[in-house]
């Protein structure tokens, strides 16, 4: 069995994975949790406390917006939506983590390790 | 027989007690929560509702881990109110609270007025007649003050509802009083026309308790007044 993917790895791409899943429309802090846990076969270990700071630190830096709705079960739950900022944020980190990646890959030859 | 609604409440009570986070945070923990607990029983890999809860909050972990993360996340709006508070205190004590006559200056300079600084106030208040009610006013506003400290350090503080009051009432009472008392009229030396003017430490200080009370209530109340919109959620 594979190891999980480092904290510190965990966390630098944290920014870049709660963008793009937001890509695909609004959505709330349990469901990006489910989404980390399904995009990455639960090799991404987030745990349920770090999720929140991470989005209300986006949220202050202005890459995505959050809005109060009423369930229907009269509770109130936060969605976050993606922001022009974010999107231009977003495309910056996906060209620098294919930097990252094209240049391991690069250094590795092809050659498994 | 389980009450989901008990658990989490208790759950909520218990991080109000021991942790700095704000009523809108909370209020996003408390959805996490009670959507896990839903996911859980849905794919039925706890045999009830009680198991579900207990992995639900075990999950978020302590109340102290998650101020520290949140407290990572950067200030809230309530913490900068309370720094700007913290910083006009501070400086009321350098800034002139008053301007009285300035009895040295006498007869050739009917009209000179000096700075009477806060600290002046302050020192005087506490050690200048040592009677018990000057000292309690000068050292209860600072105690008052102190307080703050402890939520601003993410350490575990309560709602703390009377520290909001008393700040509230010190600041407001003050600022009504500098606005609706009129500079006292002193006469020296038979020369009409002193006043004693209220200096900008005054209102400094006065306004340090306000943004203090305004910034622990905004501490229990941030978010709470979000209009929230009608929808349905999709799950």
């Amino acid at each position: 069995m594979k190891k999980p993917v480092s904290k510190e790895l965990v966390a630098a791409s944290s920014r870049p994975m709660v963008l793009s899943i937001l890509t695909g429309g609004e959505s709330y802090g349990y469901q990006i949790l489910k989404q980390v846990k399904l995009l990455s076969g639960g090799k991404l270990e987030w745990s349920d406390g770090m999720l929140y700071p991470v989005l209300h630190r986006l949220e202050r830096d202005g890459l995505i917006a959050g809005r109060w709705v009423l369930t229907e079960e009269g509770r109130r739950r936060k969605y976050y939506r993606l922001t022009r900022r974010g999107k231009r944020q977003l495309a910056t980190d996906r060209e620098n983590w294919r930097t990252v990646h094209g240049a391991l890959e690069l250094s590795w030859g092809g050659r498994s390790v | 027989m389980f009450d989901l609604d008990a658990e989490v409440l208790r759950w909520r009570e218990r991080q109000e007690r021991t942790s700095s986070l704000s009523a809108a945070e909370l209020d996003e923990l408390e959805d996490h929560l009670r959507a896990r607990v839903n996911l859980e029983m849905e794919l039925m890999v706890v045999p009830n509702r009680r198991r579900a809860f207990a992995l639900a909050r075990d999950g978020l972990g302590e109340s102290t881990a998650l101020s520290s993360e949140f407290a990572k996340a950067g200030s809230s709006r309530w913490k900068k109110l309370l720094v700007v508070g913290w910083a006009l205190f501070g400086a009321s004590f350098l800034l002139p609270a008053f301007f009285v006559p300035d009895a040295g200056l006498g007869l050739s300079r009917p009209f000179g007025l000096r700075p009477y600084y806060g600290y002046e106030v302050f020192l005087e208040l506490l050690v200048a007649d040592g009677e018990l009610g000057n000292v309690l006013a000068a050292l209860s506003p600072l105690v008052a003050m102190v307080v703050t400290l402890i939520p601003l350090r993410g350490r575990p503080a309560g709602r703390q509802r009377w520290l909001r009051y008393t700040l509230s009432v010190i600041g407001v009472g003050a600022v009504a009083l500098g606005f609706l008392v009129p500079p006292v009229a002193v006469s020296m030396a038979g020369e009409p026309g002193f006043a004693q003017h209220l200096g900008i430490g005054f209102w400094a200080w006065s306004l340090s308790f306000v943004c203090a009370a305004a910034a622990l209530w905004l501490r229990d109340h941030d978010g709470a007044s979000v209009r929230a919109k009608q929808s349905v959620s999709a799950e």
